[in-house]
């Protein structure tokens, strides 16, 4: 793991020094690898010319690049959690959280407990179910299909949730083939949080606690009984920070 | 500690900033061989790209700066 920008060695030092970071930040003071991983600015200008486009790319053991994230507006960044959580979601770290519900058991889970304006994370729900039990998977005609909703709100995008792939089940005792989820399974969501200038004002010197909602409604099945829909009312804190306004001592800075 | 020290990255106020919309197919494509490099870190050690190589791959976090 490594960040790179333009910066020179003593500006990423105190900024290291400052927030105690211990991996490499790389200075690319004349933009060269920059350029060559083809994320340079073209239309900065001043003391922001050379800067980088922001965002990451995984490149996996042997020197290929797999996988890139850079979002469409530079306010918008994904997460180093968000990212880890979906490269290596084994060593995603997150917090996580369990809800009550009926015929399944389901933990919440988000990648960052605490992020700045424009972050994107992911939320997650986690379902178990148990053995010979079903839900309906999105697709199904004539019953009502697993769905995992977040409720709009003026401080986030939504991403349209992720569903993992359904198994058909063919159902003997109403001679259908119907796209269901069994056993354990996980469905994820993910928003961009508000980067406008109220939004970002609004949060003062200290930050405040947003509280995202949203619902997971689904029908449960087993061998013999189709159990009424249900609606688990959902929530996820998030901690929202301020933007880090400190510069670099000035004899440093970018002029 | 990976998520605080990569989320001090993502704190920086953005002064000053041209308003180009990024594309997200920004950058080196996904399947092309990662450009080598050696830089100079924080704590004034050259890292050369090989060095970063590890048996899980390498992430690279390209942010606007540090300063501002």
């Amino acid at each position: 793991m490594a960040a790179i920008s333009y910066d020179s060695p003593a500006i990423l030092k105190d900024f290291a020094d400052r927030h105690k970071i211990e991996f490499p930040l790389l200075a690319d003071p004349q933009s060269k690898i920059i350029a060559s991983y083809g994320v340079l600015n073209p239309e900065a200008t001043g003391m922001t010319k050379g800067m980088a486009l922001p965002g990451y790319f995984y490149i996996d053991a042997n020197g290929l690049i797999r996988e890139k994230y850079f979002e469409a507006k530079y306010t918008d960044r994904f997460t180093a959690n968000n990212v880890m959580a979906k490269l290596l979601p084994e060593l995603a770290e997150g917090v996580s959280q369990k809800v009550e519900g009926p015929h399944l058991g389901l933990t919440l889970g988000q990648s960052d407990r605490a992020v700045v304006p424009g972050s994107r994370l992911s939320l997650v729900a986690k379902i178990e179910l148990p053995q010979d039990v079903h839900v309906y998977a999105p697709g199904v005609k004539g019953y009502k299909p697993i769905q995992l909703e977040i409720a709009p709100s003026p401080d986030l995008e939504l991403i349209p949730p992720v569903y993992p792939p359904s198994k058909v089940l063919y159902l003997d005792a109403i001679k259908e083939q119907v796209p269901v989820f069994e056993g354990r399974f996980r469905i994820t969501s993910e928003v961009k949080m508000s980067a406008t200038p109220d939004f970002v004002k609004s949060l003062g010197a200290d930050g405040k606690t947003i509280t995202i909602a949203g619902q997971l409604r689904y029908q449960a099945c087993d061998k013999t009984t189709c159990y009424l829909p249900a609606s688990i009312p959902l929530t996820w804190q998030l901690q929202m920070l301020p933007l880090d306004r400190q510069r670099s001592p000035e004899a440093i800075q970018h002029k | 500690m990976f998520s605080l020290c990569l989320f001090a990255i993502g704190c920086r106020s953005d002064k000053s900033s041209p308003s180009l919309v990024v594309s997200p197919l920004t950058g080196s494509s996904v399947g092309q061989k990662m450009a080598p490099f050696t830089a100079r870190d924080q704590f004034g050690k050259d890292v050369s790209s090989d060095t970063l190589k590890g048996t899980s791959g390498t992430v690279l976090l390209f942010f606007r700066s540090a300063d501002w």
